[in-house]
This record gives C-alpha cells, structure tokens and sequence, in this order.
C-alpha cells in the first residue's frame, strides 16, 4: 500500500532573508554612528590634551621665573649644576601631566619648557613647547611714582631725566641741566594725580582706576592708561646687623666731620649695622653701608656719604617702622643716586623731606606717605622715589638718573618673548 | 490498493471585511511607526554629523586663533562694522600679518597670514564678536576681570590691546531648518608675545 501525501506549496525561507538584510542594515548603521561618536569622543580628548599640555609648558615657565626671580643658587631646587650656563631640565609630575623645563642663561637668558599630557583613550602623549626669554626689569624705572595719590603744587618743570654714567647726559657723572633727556616719567597705579602747573618731560603712566588733572602740554611725553606694576614691600636683606660705632664729635673728628648732636655713626668698615638712634651718619669714602633703622622717628641732622666717583661710599637705609625724616642736610659727594638709597619697610608710613639742598638717592617706601615741604627752584630729588603718595608743598625737580634703571635693584625677570615652537 | 490522504477540500479563503480592515490597520501602524523612526533616526544621524563638524571646526579654528594671537606681538587694526568685522595683528619677531575676518554675507571666517594662503576657518557664522582688553587686571574678593583697551581719550586702541575675548555662533540645518548650533563664549587669549 502507498501511501501518497498530496503536494503543497514549498516553505522559503524569505522571512529569515529579510531579516538578516534588516539586520545587516541597521547594524551597519550603529556601527557608523558609533564609530562617528567615537572618533569624536577621541577628538575631544586629543584637543583637551593638546591644549592642556599648552598650561603645563607654562607651568615650567612659572617655575623657572620663579627660581630665577629666588636671587639664589639657580642650581637650587633640584635644577642641577649649570652646563656651559644651562640649567634642567628639571621634570616635574602633577595631577594630568608634566613639564620638562631648561633655564639657558647665556648669551639671553632663555626658557625652553615642554609639557606633556597623555590623551585619554587612546593613550598616547601629546607635547607642546614654548620658548620665553625674560630680561630682568628695573625697580626704579620712573621719576616718581605713588600708588595713590600724586599731588602737585607749585610750577615749573617737575621731571626731566639724566644719566650719571652717560657723560652726554651729565657733565663728570653730575646733573647738568643742559644735558638732559625726556625719561622724566611719573606714575600712579590707583590714585588722583594733580599735576597742577607742572611740566613733565616723560610720560605719565596711570593705572586704569587713576585719573588726571592737567591742561593741554603739561605732559611732554605719552599718557597711558594701563599701568600695571607692583611694588614689592621691602624685606630687610640682613639676618645679624652689627651695632652701629658711635663716635662722639663735639667739634670735629678725625676726619673733619662736624656733629651737631655730639655723637655720630662714622662708617668706616663695610658691613651691615643697625642704629636705635638719629645720631649724625657718615659713610667714608669706599665702604659700602646697609643699615638697620630700628628707631621709629628717623631723623638725622646730617646724612654724609663721601667719596668721588670713583671711590664713593655707599650707603642703604632700612628703615623698620615708624616714620622717616629726611629734613636734614644730606650729601653726597659723588652726587650719584645710586650711592644712597632709603628704604621703608612695611611699618613705616610717613617720609618726610624739606631740606635746603637738593635729594640726592633713591627713596622707596610703598607703604609710605612722602611729603615735601618747602622747594624751591633749585631744590629738587635727583635720583627717583616711589611711595604710597606724593605731596609736594611746593615746587621741586626730579630729575631723573637713568643709570638707576641699569646700576639699581632690580624687580626680577619678566618675560619679553614667547614664543610656541 | 492505493490511499490518498488529501486535506479536506476547502473553498477558497478570503479575508473578510473586518479582518482587511484590522490587517490594514495594523500594517498601515506598522509602516509609519517604521518610517517614522527611521526619518528620525535620519534626522538624527545627520545632526550628530553636524555637530562633528561644527565641533570639530571651532576647535580647529580655536587653536588656530590661540596660536596665532598668543605668538603676535600686537593688534595693529580692528573692525567691528558689519558686514564685515576683523582683527589684524602682527608677529615682529616672524614679520608676518594675521588677520582674522568675519564677513556676515557669507557667514565665513577666514584666516590670512603673510605667505599663506586664505583659509576658511568658520562657515555657516551667524555671529563674531570681539572685545578687546588692556593688560591691567581688575582683582576683586570674587573675580577677576580686565579693563577695555581704551586710550586717554576713552577710545579702543589697538596699541594697548593684550587680551581679546572672541564668540561666534554657527549653525548647520536639516532640510533648511537650523537644527544645530555651536557656540564659543568665553575663548580669551592673551597676546603673550606683546610686552608693551
């Protein structure tokens, strides 16, 4: 017996084609978009290390500065030992990368810093370089300067500039007020600065807060508007002064100095000393003096620092605290600023000048009020000052010396390149 | 003797009303349920690769612009007249001219530098902007901003320039419609090789 089963339309496996064909579509189609997303995910992570290597290689230009702004050793802090004026590299590690840094010091002082920054995901390392050269900048780079206020009576010219070291600018290392230049500048970082009938041959630098008063011609040089300067608070540069030798002068001394008090600091050993007295001050030719003024009323009758120009003494006034008075007759012989400097620390807060003569130093007391009494036409500061103010009750000169901005102290290296290599 | 098992005879079958009816409607929901994810997915698809490209763009354009200002050593120029906004700066150290010029009738901006030729950073811009700053900060307990580079006279000068803050908006469309845009608010760069 056979047994017949009757024929019927075959079973093709057409769902199952079209599924995978949809599946196949669709998956292609994920994968696209994911590797799309992907590729942009990675984009993203390479641009955020690209530029964030940028920060570190700066982070090792803020660290360089700063051990060559620390005035010490630059083979401190781990740099090394210098290789014909190179110092580095120094490598450091922080949170997300590292810099590689290299001080080269000559013949211009030169950063080089590298940083590094390992890109999330794919993990490879991307690097940028920059290459900064820094000069160091002068402390004293303008006639007068005051963070606040600048207030001006009298007339006449008020600044000029000069060079004791130039002799188309000075006449044997002096003011000549036939040889001067048109540096005369004056600054303000915040406060109102009253020109009053003044000229000044230089410019005047105002911070973007400060304001003037002046008519049209009073000021010779460029006004600007974006002052941007600090002034360091001044730290005692001495850890164990000597005491001062007192000598007593009741006519004259050995040397011919006159002391109106009697008594006299006649220096005549370089050294660091420190005085808790107004006593008279003489500093002989040749010996180099800093000074440690613990007295808070500082006002001696006469400040003498002898010497030419090629023997000068030199004398540096650290004052503590208090108020300094600089009423009395000061000289100095080689009539060079940089041979006499007055410093105010922190505590001090009034300076105080009305001398008969002319100023010749350096006074720097930003924590300080100055004023001047009394002037004159041929009374005036040869050298510079910067204070917290500046009130002139009369008319005075500044003049000047631009040698300061090259022979004086220095605010430290500041950049004056950069440059991504 | 031969046995033929055969299916009982059937009339022919034929949906009736009600079940075309539901068989339509099902298939009908299922079809636009279908295209509509699709087109969506499309749709989406599309923006995603625009935002690629708008993203991918204004990185680029931003490095760009990082690189350029940071290296020159001042701005010499500006304009800030529509249609057409620009920034000229120059490298003393390179002896080359950047420019960066924002022309809003064509929604492009092209960067051009001594030796180079034109390049178009950013296209589709509906919006470039720029402030200019000086080098002075102003420190308060809360933030840190800086003042407009404006001279005595109260006027932007480019001379005192040493910070710009740029912006720009651009856009990509679907079917004409914007859909994306992509912004840059906050890219300030400092002119890092002016010293004065």
């Amino acid at each position: 017996m056979h047994i017949q089963f009757s024929k019927k339309a075959g079973k093709q496996a057409s769902v199952l084609l079209v599924s995978l064909v949809v599946a196949a579509i669709l998956g292609a189609a994920l994968a696209s978009y994911l590797t799309m997303i992907g590729t942009q995910n990675h984009a993203v992570a390479r641009s955020q290390a690209w530029n964030s290597a940028l920060n570190y290689a700066e982070a090792g230009v803020e660290e360089a500065l700063a051990q060559m702004n620390a005035q010490g050793d630059l083979s401190a802090n781990s740099w090394g030992v210098s290789s014909n004026g190179t110092f580095g590299p120094l490598t450091r590690s922080l949170a997300g990368g590292s810099y590689s840094v290299v001080i080269v010091t000559n013949p211009v002082t030169t950063i080089y810093s590298t940083g590094y920054v390992t890109v999330p995901i794919v993990g490879t390392v991307v690097s940028r370089t920059v290459k900064v050269t820094a000069n160091s900048l002068p402390l004293i780079n303008v006639a007068f300067a005051a963070l606040y206020n600048l207030d001006m009576n009298g007339y006449g010219l008020a600044s000029d500039s000069w060079n004791s070291h130039d002799p188309n600018l000075s006449t044997n290392g002096h003011y000549d007020p036939t040889k001067t230049s048109t540096n005369g500048s004056i600054a303000s970082e915040f406060g109102i600065v009253d020109i009053g009938n003044h000229t000044i041959s230089g410019n005047l630098y105002l911070g973007p807060t400060a304001s003037y008063a002046s008519s049209l011609g009073q000021i010779l040089g460029t006004i600007f508007d974006d002052y941007n300067v600090e002034f360091p608070d001044v730290v005692l540069p001495m850890s164990t002064p000597l005491a001062a030798p007192i000598t007593s002068l009741t006519v004259t001394n050995n040397n011919g100095r006159v002391s109106i008090s009697g008594y006299a600091h006649d220096f005549t050993v370089a050294g660091d000393y420190e005085v808790n007295d107004s006593y008279d001050i003489y500093v002989e030719p040749g010996v180099k003096v800093r000074l440690k003024v613990n007295v808070s009323n500082f006002s001696p009758a006469n400040i003498h620092v002898l010497g030419g120009i090629t023997n000068s003494g030199s004398l540096e006034v650290y004052q503590v605290s208090g108020s300094g008075s600089l009423t009395g007759n000061i000289t100095v012989d080689s009539n060079r600023p940089e041979n006499f400097y007055y410093f105010g620390l922190p505590g001090v807060t009034a300076v105080t000048f009305g001398g008969t003569t002319s100023f010749i130093g350096v006074i720097y007391a930003p924590e300080a009020a100055l004023t001047l009494n009394g002037g004159g036409n041929n009374i005036g500061v040869v050298g510079a000052s910067i204070t917290k103010t500046i009130r002139m009750n009369g008319h005075y000169n500044f003049h000047y010396d631009e040698s300061l901005g090259t022979n004086g102290p220095s605010r430290g290296f500041v950049p004056n390149s950069w440059a991504e290599l | 003797m031969i046995l033929k098992l055969t299916h009982p005879a059937r009339p022919p079958a034929a949906f009736t009303l009600v079940e075309l009816l539901v068989a339509m409607g099902l298939g009908v929901s299922l079809l636009t349920v279908v295209t509509v994810l699709g087109l969506y997915g499309a749709r989406s698809f599309e923006g995603m690769a625009n935002y690629v490209d708008l993203d991918s763009k204004s990185r680029n354009a931003l490095d760009i612009l990082n690189r350029e200002v940071r290296n020159a050593t001042a701005l010499v120029s500006f304009s800030t007249n529509l249609p057409v906004k620009s920034l000229t700066l120059t490298n003393s150290v390179s002896a080359q001219t950047i420019a960066f010029t924002y022309d809003s009738r064509v929604g492009t901006v092209v960067f051009s530098k001594t030796g180079q030729g034109d390049r178009t950073l950013l296209s589709g811009c509906e919006q470039w902007d720029f402030s200019l700053f000086n080098r002075a900060p102003n420190i308060t307990s809360t933030n840190i901003s800086f003042f407009p580079a404006t001279n005595s006279a109260g006027q932007l000068d480019p001379s005192v320039c040493k910070l710009i803050n740029m912006s720009w908006k651009c856009v990509r469309s679907i079917q004409t419609h914007k859909i994306n845009t992509e912004s840059v608010e906050t890219a300030q760069i400092v002119l890092r090789n002016k010293v004065r």
